[in-house]
């Protein structure tokens, strides 16, 4: 099945994803090495200054897809247009320039920074490679560390010292450092607490009108994905099996895999009559 | 209703902890206090919800009862009343016989907690031979019905299986095989679904429930999430730095949060629950850091983060008061 996402103007889309594929090979317990399909024939597109949510269980093969348009994996057929450039082909010195349009921000803040490096270093990283000056970089690390929410007091502890739900915001610092266009945004959210979680997603609500980002938002959190996507779209073994607007997938699920995944968010919530089953 | 669980002696007390005092001492740092005067009584078949923040105490608390604190924690005070012996004053030997056996844990990352070069057979058949006089066929046995009981289909690959084999769920099913394989009085879960997606936080914790019937066993579930607990605890406790602020029975609280804190939880977690009609926006939020349990302070711990402060709060502990049957809520509102 294609996606056919609401687009307003063909125009206005920043990334755009066609057909594409990526397969793996994996050693499995009971047939040996085996060829997994990661992702097979996705569309989708995302415009400028909205967030589209692609959810789907563990395994679904979201975060490949994530990966790809990082350009961290390269697909096996497909093409990434990315403001106007297919990067999907393109060698690792090619893909440069676009590494500062896609920033990613990792599941684990913990392990997607080095724990050496003060919050300063963390963040002026991506600055240094550029070839700013000391002040200009020192100036722009400050500026950033206020705008997450951190105090600037704080650059020169080391990354270790920092919470989870500071760790994140220090990643989302880091990624906005070369001004970004699109944030891919792989599971943010796991391992942080929920009020932390409703504190990082109003942050990046926030930073979106600011700076009319755009996000690639990967999930299975659905009451996550209600309140921060435009669109959503549900992978299901590779595929993209429904997509639509938030309101339409979350009012009217079409195919079974939203249904299930839709149902299993709802009955995590309060379920006094199962209390009681269990208790009988 | 905590009498339906099993037969007899349902609703003891099977776990009491008395105003538990524990300190972390890090090697370079300030000394923290991680529980400050916690008492929680844990009743037999009943399943309590421990609910906060990180940071707040909530495995230290597990940690203490099971006396697997890392070695820079003291217990500085308190008791921890394990069928009426006091486990602070129980011998090693003694204390690793009760562990796996009567108290066991369901720990928070499977992944961490196999071993990566034994087969998961072979780990499981490891706690029921340290603790029960089982012949080699007879262990194997056992482990294949556990297996069967966590709902695998073919125990007999699973058993053969390393743990880097399985899915995050599969291993999460493993641990809990290992907990229960002695059958135990009392289960501490520490957040066991924090890793996992939704649907397979719903197969864990359907899992949890159908343990709890077949076998009568007490839970203690830390979690940071309400809808997790809900229909699951029979009561829930919220911590805020290394305090208990409220207890009661669950639908209670989930329906009349009487503490700040808990009425704030249990907000964000409706907004983080889905709903007709839900609309891209901001989330509702407890404005403010967590509670730096470094830094001592007098007054409510949750004051500079509290709504509805007072000048009382800022001076003194708030007092522990019962408005009504089976709550007990520490906040001046109440102080009547």
């Amino acid at each position: 099945m294609t996606s056919d996402l609401p687009t307003s103007q063909q125009s206005n889309s920043l990334l755009r994803v066609r057909k594409l594929s990526k397969s793996y090979v994996r050693g499995n317990l009971l047939r040996g090495r085996v060829p997994v399909e990661a992702a097979k024939d996705v569309h989708f597109e995302v415009d400028c200054a909205h967030t589209l949510a692609i959810i789907g269980a563990s395994g679904s093969g979201k975060s490949t897809v994530a990966r790809c348009i990082a350009g961290l994996e390269r697909p096996d057929v497909g093409e990434v247009w990315i403001d106007g450039t297919d990067i999907a082909q393109l060698s690792f010195r090619e893909l440069r320039p676009f590494r500062s349009v896609v920033q990613m921000i990792f599941q684990d803040a913990a392990t997607s920074m080095n724990p050496r490096f003060s919050a300063a270093e963390v963040i002026e990283e991506p600055l240094l490679i550029q070839g700013q000056h000391r002040e200009e970089r020192r100036h722009i690390a400050e500026t950033l560390m206020k705008k997450v929410g951190l105090s600037a007091d704080w650059l020169d502890r080391s990354a270790a010292e920092f919470s989870g739900g500071q760790r994140q915001r220090l990643a989302i610092a880091r990624a906005l450092t070369l001004g970004p266009k699109l944030l891919v945004l792989d599971e943010a959210w796991c391992g942080l607490d929920l009020s932390m979680q409703a504190q990082i997603a109003n942050l990046l609500l926030d930073l979106q009108t600011e700076h009319s980002l755009s996000y690639l938002l990967i999930s299975h959190d659905l009451a996550l994905v209600a309140r921060m996507a435009d669109t959503v779209a549900v992978m299901s073994h590779g595929q993209i099996v429904e997509s639509g607007s938030t309101q339409q997938i979350i009012s009217g699920p079409q195919h079974t895999e939203t249904k299930k995944l839709l149902n299993s968010a709802k009955a995590a919530e309060y379920k006094p009559q199962l209390s009681k089953g269990a208790s009988a | 209703m905590l009498e339906e669980h099993s037969s007899g002696d349902a609703g003891d007390t099977l776990l009491e902890i008395r105003e538990l005092r524990v300190t972390y001492s890090p090697a370079k740092a300030k000394p923290v206090r991680a529980l400050d005067g916690v008492s929680l009584e844990v009743r037999s078949g009943e399943v309590i919800g421990i609910l906060g923040e990180s940071g707040c105490g909530k495995s230290t608390l597990a940690n203490s009862a099971l006396q697997s604190l890392p070695s820079n924690a003291k217990i500085e005070s308190g008791e921890i009343l394990f069928k009426n012996r006091d486990l602070l004053y129980l011998r090693e030997r003694e204390l690793t016989s009760m562990r796996g056996r009567e108290i066991s844990l369901i720990p928070q990352d499977p992944a961490l907690a196999l071993n990566p070069v034994m087969t998961v057979g072979a780990q499981i058949s490891e706690v029921l031979r340290a603790h029960l006089p089982l012949k080699a066929g007879q262990r194997k046995e056992r482990v294949h019905q556990l297996l069967q009981e966590m709902g695998f289909e073919r125990p007999a690959e699973i058993y053969r299986a390393y743990p880097h084999q399985l899915s995050g769920g599969q291993r999460q099913r493993i641990v809990i095989a290992q907990a229960i394989s002695c059958g135990p009085a009392l289960i501490f879960a520490d957040e066991p679904t924090s890793k996992l997606d939704a649907l397979l936080q719903m197969e864990v914790v359907e899992l949890l429930c159908a343990i709890r019937v077949r076998h009568g066993t007490a839970m203690v579930v830390i979690s940071h999430d309400p809808m997790l607990l809900a229909g699951f605890a029979d009561r829930i406790a919220v911590m805020y730095a290394g305090r208990i602020v409220e207890i009661g029975k669950c639908a209670e609280m989930m329906e009349r949060p009487m503490h700040p804190y808990t009425q704030a939880l249990m907000r964000i977690a409706k907004a983080s629950s889905i709903a007709e009609g839900d609309r891209k926006g901001r989330f509702p939020t407890i404005e403010g850091e967590v509670f730096d349990p470094a830094m001592l302070r007098t007054g409510c711990s949750f004051e500079p983060r509290c709504q509805e402060r007072m000048e009382a709060c800022l001076h003194n502990d708030p007092p522990k008061r019962a408005p009504e049957a089976e709550r007990l809520v520490s906040c001046f509102q109440y102080d009547k």
